[in-house]
């Protein structure tokens, strides 16, 4: 579904993302993994638009990516989360997971100023429908909280349940459990499931191996902007120059 | 009084009908006058308000619109064919077009670059209206505008108008309101919030930015045609700079993104100028003193206090008059007077703790703190701790347990994030309880934050040169020393999680910190990362004895660094258990824990 070949991406002499390919399989979830500063979120930035790499090519469904502005890639089906919030915090949170509905609402303001019959009847239906995904992930008590009002664990959940809501067949998850507690991962982790058994594909970008591999069938290991490794998460994980890097000096517990 | 507050907020735009009415009833002619200017500014002002507060494109551009309408305007209706709301209709359609003219340099300028564009636009608007004044059947005082003329009613001034403008504003009241409350108004409110992000969550921004820029330039615009039929005559005079900046206050000091507040900014600007010159009016001129020296400088006290006035809106209530006041109501409706959940049964015992074992007064000691935001929420809820000389301390818990805010209580707020706090915080004896950030690092306290930890353009070496003592630092950290020169001149943004940390913790070391705070050191690394900051940590702690707080989500991190380990719950603090014993403590702490599984 996604080719990101020989994509290499500079900032200013330092290489971000050096030469590195992935193909991403439709239906199926796919792990990045790799510590801070591997390019983990720059891949995903690459593909979603916000960067343009150096050199490489990526191609969604076979049509090159590269040029798009980044609305222009999610209207092909691309949806992402985003590592932090902060940025839309003065969102109502079911004001919020309509943003990404786009496709489904008429894009005239004036029948919108003129309360259009239609356009109302799609409106009410639009809230009862992201209140059925908010109650889903039992988060309902929070449709009329302002996001910064909310909980960050759950603020990456309704994240989450944004891109669930959405129509995008393929969608990037950057860094779902960064900055949650343990007690919040397992219904991280259910939504991700959530987006999987609706058909889905997910490419999922964490440091946390373990919520990584639980999810994802293909893992590929990032270092440096370098890929270290690629294949199933049994065998990315049992890769040596894997273990060594990246789970290398941890205790075995 | 909650119920009140409820109603009160969400009926309280009823206040401009019944002010609407009340001056219609009056009789007054003068003051109905006023309150026709004041909707005509109004609806100018709702028009930069979808731009600026709904869109987030700041614009300057209000006078030069405003110009080309009321000029239209006139130039129009010295034709039999052009009536009154065929004008008016047309000089609508022209601020469209417009707009779509504003909207091409809106969409390789951004920010204060586009703002300027609008200047210019203002002074080139200005300058043609000029020379068109002076080509044209104009008479000294501006181009004469037909009387308008009404389904064959003329419209005098007085109770006619202003029912017409009433009539009118509402009618856009409505219209602006079913907008924001769609679809339209969360793209717009996506954009403002962050263009790029929303666009990559598929907010086609240069579409809506488009009918953002048309709308409110045809709004605009049209008020401009209204102020000329309603006055009478257009003059270039009218369109000075300080004209357009009048709308921006309007929309800032009454609040972006409320309606009723961009009515009350335009009533107070209009108005208040007014109201004063009227107080002074009645002093005779030959009065001598204090009052026959106001009566002389009305004029330029006028401007004096509406900037005071201006200026204490900014510093106090920077979200404007009115969401500030919503904001207000908000907290108390939704956060009730929030219930102080818990009692803190165990807390005190660590103070004393402190005190006994080591026979001095604690470095930091934190007596039963209460700390309250703007919007209500009660992060700390009678909190007590005692530091020693030396010792490092670790407060854990989860996300919103209120340890960040337990930092903050000890660096300081700064007046403008309204936050309340009640109790006691002493460095060395001395109260530092609502303190600003600066005069708190001037005792020597150093809060290595959460974010924004590094200044991400400056390279490592600019900063390391720049903050405190460099050989201070080398002394503290010799064993990062190497890592941090080997990226001597490479920009702090570009340093990984990791080695943003160390570059943040060997800074605070130079400005040898009597006491130092760390804000979740090891949040968002990866384990081997975490390893390495630990040990820098520990080092620092070790070669100077510097006092340490440190707040983790991390309690595997926490225990191996501290001398004691607090674990903070719902505002309150009180002791961890050791790992095998107190089972309540020891399992808070790890379903709290954001790595305990590595």
């Amino acid at each position: 579904m996604l080719h990101v070949d020989d994509v290499s991406l500079d900032f200013g002499g330092i290489k971000a993302i050096d030469s590195v390919s992935l193909e991403v399989q439709e239906g199926r979830c796919f792990g990045l993994i790799g510590p801070n500063g591997a390019g983990k979120t720059a891949m995903l930035n690459c593909v979603s638009g916000v960067y343009r790499p150096t050199s490489g090519a990526i191609r969604f469904r076979g049509e090159s990516l590269l040029g798009l502005a980044p609305d222009q890639i999610s209207a092909r089906g691309v949806g992402r989360t985003f590592q932090s919030m902060e940025q839309f915090e003065d969102f109502l949170v079911l004001d919020y997971l309509l943003v990404s509905r786009s496709a489904q609402f008429s894009t005239s303001t004036l029948l919108a100023a003129l309360r259009w019959p239609s356009l109302r009847r799609r409106e009410r239906d639009e809230r009862a429908r992201a209140g059925e995904t908010l109650e889903k992930l039992g988060i309902a008590q929070y449709a009329r909280h302002r996001l910064s009002e909310v909980p960050y664990g759950t603020q990456k959940l309704i994240d989450i349940a944004r891109v669930l809501c959405s129509a995008a067949p393929f969608v990037l998850l950057d860094e779902p459990t960064s900055g949650t507690t343990s007690g919040e991962r397992p219904s991280i982790s259910e939504a991700l499931d959530l987006l999987l058994a609706d058909g889905r594909t997910v490419v999922v970008v964490d440091h946390d191996v373990d919520f990584v591999t639980r999810h994802a069938e293909r893992v590929a290991a990032l270092d440096r902007g370098v890929l270290l490794a690629t294949g199933t998460s049994r065998e990315v994980l049992a890769d040596p120059v894997v273990r060594r890097i990246y789970l290398g000096l941890v205790n075995d517990g | 009084m909650r119920q009140f507050l409820a109603l009160a907020s969400r009926f309280g735009w009823i206040v401009v009908p019944v002010a609407f009415v009340w001056v219609l009833a009056s009789g007054d002619r003068y003051w109905q006058f006023v309150a026709g200017l004041v909707i005509i500014y109004a609806l100018s002002a709702l028009g930069l308000d979808w731009l600026m507060g709904r869109a987030g494109i700041v614009s300057l551009g209000n006078g030069a619109l405003m110009a080309a309408g009321a000029f239209s305007a006139a130039y129009l209706s010295q034709f039999e064919w052009a009536s009154f709301p065929v004008t008016l209709l047309l000089v609508t359609a022209l601020g469209g077009v417009l707009g779509l003219l504003m909207s091409i340099p809106a969409a390789r300028l951004r920010g204060i670059y586009f703002a300027l564009v609008t200047l210019a636009l203002h002074f080139i608007v200005v300058f043609v209206g000029h020379q068109y004044q002076q080509t044209s059947t104009a008479f000294l005082g501006g181009v004469p505008v037909a009387d308008p003329v009404l389904f064959g009613y003329e419209l005098e001034l007085g109770v006619p108008w202003l029912l017409f403008l009433g009539v009118l504003l509402g009618v856009v009241w409505l219209l602006l309101h079913s907008m924001y409350a769609a679809h339209p108004g969360r793209m717009w409110l996506a954009i403002h919030e962050n263009e790029l992000a929303a666009r990559t969550i598929g907010v086609v921004a240069p579409r809506w930015k488009l009918s953002a820029f048309v709308g409110s330039s045809a709004l605009i615009t049209l008020s401009g045609g209204l102020l000329g039929f309603y006055t009478g005559r257009v003059s270039a005079d009218t369109f000075t700079l300080i004209f357009a900046i009048g709308f921006v206050v309007m929309v800032i000091v009454g609040g972006q993104r409320s309606v009723t507040g961009v009515l009350l900014g335009a009533t107070a600007v209009t108005v208040a100028p007014l109201l004063f010159g009227q107080l002074t009016r009645d002093l005779s001129s030959g009065q001598a003193g204090f009052l026959g020296w106001l009566r002389d400088n009305v004029f330029v006290l006028n401007s004096g206090l509406f900037g005071v006035f201006v200026l204490v809106v900014l510093l106090y209530l920077p979200r404007g008059v009115v969401p500030s006041l919503a904001e207000w109501v908000r907290a108390r409706v939704i956060h009730g007077a929030a219930p102080s959940a818990t009692p803190a049964p165990l807390s005190a015992a660590s103070t004393e703790a402190a005190e006994v074992e080591s026979g001095e007064p604690p470095l930091l000691e934190i007596r039963d703190l209460r700390l309250t935001y703007r919007n209500g929420a009660r992060a700390l809820d009678g909190v007590d701790l005692g530091l020693r000389r030396g010792e490092l301390l670790a407060v854990v818990g989860r996300n919103g347990a209120g340890k960040s805010s337990l930092m903050r209580a000890v660096t300081g707020f700064y007046r403008s994030e309204g936050v309340t706090l009640r109790g006691r915080v002493a460095v060395d004896g001395v109260d530092i309880a609502g303190r600003s950030p600066a005069r708190s690092a001037r005792l020597g306290i150093t809060l290595v934050p959460e974010r924004d930890k590094v200044f991400g353009g400056l390279t490592v070496g600019e900063q390391l040169r720049n903050v405190g003592d460099i050989d201070a630092a080398k002394d503290a950290m010799p064993n990062e020393w190497e890592l941090l020169e080997s990226r001597w001149n490479s920009p702090a943004g570009l340093l990984s999680g990791g080695e943003r940390q160390i570059l943040a913790m060997t800074m605070a070391a130079s400005l040898r910190p009597r006491l130092l705070l760390v804000d979740e050191m090891s949040l968002g690394l990866s384990p081997i990362a975490i390893d390495r900051v630990t040990r820098a940590l520990r080092d620092l702690h070790e070669r100077t004895g510097v006092t340490i707080l440190i707040v983790e989500q991390n309690v595997d991190v926490a225990r191996g660094l501290a001398d004691r380990v607090l674990l903070m719950e719902a505002g309150t603090l009180r002791p961890l258990g050791e790992p095998d014993g107190s089972p309540a403590g020891a399992a808070a702490a790890r379903e709290g824990s954001i790595d305990a599984s590595r």
